[in-house]
């Protein structure tokens, strides 16, 4: 080999190194720690290289013997970091640890100990000299037993490394075998140089030289495959960030990789589980034995399971997916973990809220069924009741009436004012019963009305017959009135309206001695129509007035012995005026009458169409 | 609605003479029938009683009443069982039959009606218009079968 052929390798070989190194430093924020390793191996090289092109060419041959032995400082690294590279490469970042890296250093530490001491022990070198190649002159060495552990001892790195790149070359994308292809170029070259130099007694070390091939490939990769872009970011975003655990088991389900995440479910004694059996590992895996039957099984599984870790309950969703090689065989798995455990827990709190919800809506169903049976019950009740109460009754109004007729002889007329009395008292509770019983009805909700359409005047005319009377007997005038411009026919209950001004009319006729009691009915508003209950009797107080529609509320306690009546009936016509949709208004003084005016909407007839309802309304305009 | 045919009966019931009737009257409770008895035979009518709707129709087989008082809650069979035989037995269908009930709620004359009854007196009735009051319900009737025929 000419002079010149070695120093323009061993420079293009240095300027390469330099331009690494340049490049992966300023990348070493992207790509982390793979940058950092490849910056110091290429510096590592460039030491080997420069102290071998300066042992060259100087002609001092001290210090081409100095810069021999400072040259080892850089050789011893080489392998280190080489190997250092390919773990970080290849994933196996869990190795790279301090107090490992500082292990795998001991033995080039010794080394560069005992290259500086050799003259007292010649364990690395027994001899040292000078040889002639022509143009330049080299050291040339009879190497010491320490020389062929340090040579051993970095084969031995190199060949780990060229392991765990060649591992990685199987099986993987395109694109990272051509990275890989590069690694292995890159790590091969200068290997094959060294073991020519060492053993085949090449005097020249062609190593350095074979470092420009070195320094070729990586660059190659780099640039071309963006060698320390591509991986360490994948790896790192893909793998190392995920929230999803990954576990990477080999055809012998041992670890070969395992992302943080994943760690979680590891037993908490294994630290270092690379390399180690997934079962003796992760103890979900020994919880669960048919686990490891679906981790053996070659076909893809999922499945959510759950785990207990530090008496928490943990739902995971696992994959396990079998990883083929080239040739379609299984030569490892994958598994990926996914914590589902707040979604679990989310959706069984909206089940149970679901199920809370349905139970809420059957005990609302349930309630409202017992409502309606309770309602039903009391309605029943109230029938039997009003029908017991009046039952006996009718007995005791009989036989009074009985008596009190002379059909049982005559009576005394002491007798007769008794009989009167129980009379009397008898009559006054048969109103009670049936005015509280009215009431309850309604206040049951069990009063139900019927809408129908009624003649206005034959219904008024039936209350005028009941009525006329009752003011007759006490000589007053009874006065009907009803406006020509109402409608021939009106849609109401007929007959809760006609129990309504019945009651209005005999309040009427009981509470006038003198003058008139007159019913009216008439035109209201465009909507609406009226009824008016009018005397001329002894008035209502303006303080009772509001209070006169509540129950059990007559003017004063001295009314209903002097008057009779239940205070119930006001009650009931305001509660059935309002179940009507009307409104009952009262307009009094004292001394100068009282007149109940109900006002009634004009409700469409139920039982026509909306076409006659026009009609009808039409008919109301015309009259 | 009834046959027009019977006007002239329930106009001879509502104007006519209390004398001229036979009724059968039903109820369970003694008391009522004592009562209603009392005052019908006072009015000069002939009056049957049975306890009960089958007693009652038992008696139809060899009475034939101007009409029928007919309780309403009774044990063995009830007014409402009896007036759906009487209505359904083409020899009584057309025979004249008074509710006397102490059902009187709201709602209770309407159902009444509907059954088939001609008339309706709640209990307690009044011994001064009982009477009237069966005059009225056949006054009504006629009333209305008048204004159906015209």
């Amino acid at each position: 080999m000419s002079f010149g052929f070695i120093m323009i390798s061993l420079g293009i070989s240095m300027i390469l190194s330099i331009t690494l190194i340049v490049r992966v430093w300023t990348q070493r924020q992207s790509s982390g720690r793979s940058a950092t390793l490849i910056a110091a191996l290429m510096i590592a090289v460039l030491w080997w290289t420069a102290c071998y092109a300066f042992e060259i060419i100087t002609p001092i041959n001290e210090l081409k013997l100095l810069s021999n032995s400072l040259k080892f400082v850089g050789v011893v690294f080489v392998p280190v970091f080489w190997l250092l590279f390919a773990l970080q490469y290849t994933g196996r970042t869990a190795w790279l640890v301090l107090n490992r890296i500082l292990l795998l250093c001991f033995i080039p530490f010794v080394t560069i100990g005992l290259i500086a001491t050799n003259a007292y022990h010649q364990l690395f070198w027994q001899n040292m000299g000078i040889i002639n190649l022509g143009d330049y002159s080299v050291t040339d060495a009879i190497y010491g037993i320490w020389f062929w552990v340090h040579s051993l001892y970095s084969y031995a790195l190199i060949m780990s490394a060229s392991y765990f790149l060649f591992r990685q070359f199987v099986g993987s994308p395109t694109l990272y075998r051509r990275q890989l292809v590069a690694l292995l170029v890159a790590f091969a070259a200068p290997m094959i140089a060294n073991a020519i130099t060492i053993f085949g007694n090449q005097i020249l070390d062609i190593t350095p030289i074979s470092f420009t091939i070195t320094g070729l490939a990586l660059t190659w990769g780099l640039l071309r495959f963006q060698l320390l872009n591509l991986v360490p970011i994948a790896r790192n975003i893909i793998v190392e960030s995920m929230g999803d655990g990954v576990l990477v088991l080999d055809a012998h389900d041992r670890i070969i990789d395992i992302n943080p995440a994943a760690k979680q479910v590891i037993n908490a004694q294994t630290s270092d589980p690379i390399g180690k059996s997934v079962a003796e590992v992760i103890d979900l895996v020994t919880e669960r034995p048919d686990l490891t039957a679906q981790i053996r099984a070659s076909g893809g599984w999922q499945n959510e399971i759950e785990i207990m870790r530090k008496n928490d309950k943990y739902v995971l969703d696992v994959r396990i997916s079998p990883l083929y090689d080239r040739n379609h065989q299984v030569s490892g798995r994958i598994i990926i973990f996914r914590d589902i455990t707040d979604r679990k827990r989310a959706e069984q709190q909206i089940r149970s809220q679901n199920d809370e919800l349905i139970a809420v809506n059957h005990e609302l169903v349930e309630a409202r069924k017992q409502a309606e049976y309770l309602t039903q019950l009391k309605s029943q009740f109230l029938a039997t009741m009003s029908h017991e109460l009046r039952t006996p009754l009718n007995a005791v109004i009989g036989y009074t009436e009985i008596q009190l007729a002379g059909m049982t002889g005559t009576l005394t007329d002491e007798q007769n004012d008794y009989q009167e009395r129980v009379l009397a008292n008898a009559i006054h509770l048969l109103g009670l019963i049936n005015d509280v019983l009215d009431l309850s009805k309604i206040e049951a909700g069990r009063m139900d009305l019927i809408q129908k359409s009624f003649n206005l005047k034959k219904w008024l005319d039936e209350i005028v017959i009941q009525n006329r009377v009752l003011a007759e007997k006490k000589q007053l005038r009874f006065e009907v009135s009803l406006d020509p411009q109402l409608p021939e026919t009106v849609v109401a209950d007929p007959e809760r309206l006609k129990q309504v001004v019945i009651n209005l009319l005999s309040n009427a006729s009981k509470f006038t001695d003198t003058g008139y009691v007159k019913i009216e009915l008439a035109r209201n508003d465009a909507d609406t129509w009226k009824i008016s209950v009018s005397d001329s009797g002894l008035g209502i107080p303006s303080h009772a007035q509001e209070t006169i529609f509540e129950e059990f509320r007559q003017v004063d306690g001295s009314t209903r012995r002097q008057h009779g009546g239940t205070g119930l009936g006001l009650a009931i016509v305001r509660k059935l005026v309002l179940m009507m949709g009307g409104n009952i208004r009262l307009k009094s003084e004292v001394g100068a009458g009282s007149t109940f005016t109900i006002i009634m909407p004009y409700l469409a007839d139920p039982a026509r169409s909306a076409v006659s309802a026009v009609a009808i309304g039409m008919g109301e305009e015309t009259v | 609605m009834k046959n027009t045919l019977m006007m002239p009966h329930f106009r001879e019931l509502a104007w006519g003479e209390t004398s001229k009737w036979t009724v059968l009257l039903v109820d369970d409770e003694p008391d009522n029938r004592v009562i209603a008895e009392k005052v019908l035979m006072f009015g000069g009518a002939k009056v049957y009683t049975a306890v009960h709707g089958a007693e009652a129709l038992t008696q139809l087989e060899t009475i034939s009443p101007s009409f029928i008082l007919l309780d309403l809650s009774m044990p063995v069979m009830d007014g409402w069982e009896m007036i759906k035989l009487i209505r359904s037995d083409e020899r009584t269908a057309s025979m004249p039959v008074i509710a006397l009930t102490a059902h009187a709620m709201a709602g209770d004359r309407e159902r009444v009606i509907d059954a088939g009854f001609d008339g309706y007196i709640a209990k307690p009735f009044r011994l001064g218009t009982f009477i009237s009051d069966i005059k009225n319900c056949f006054r009504e009737l006629v009333t209305a079968e008048e204004g159906q025929a015209t």
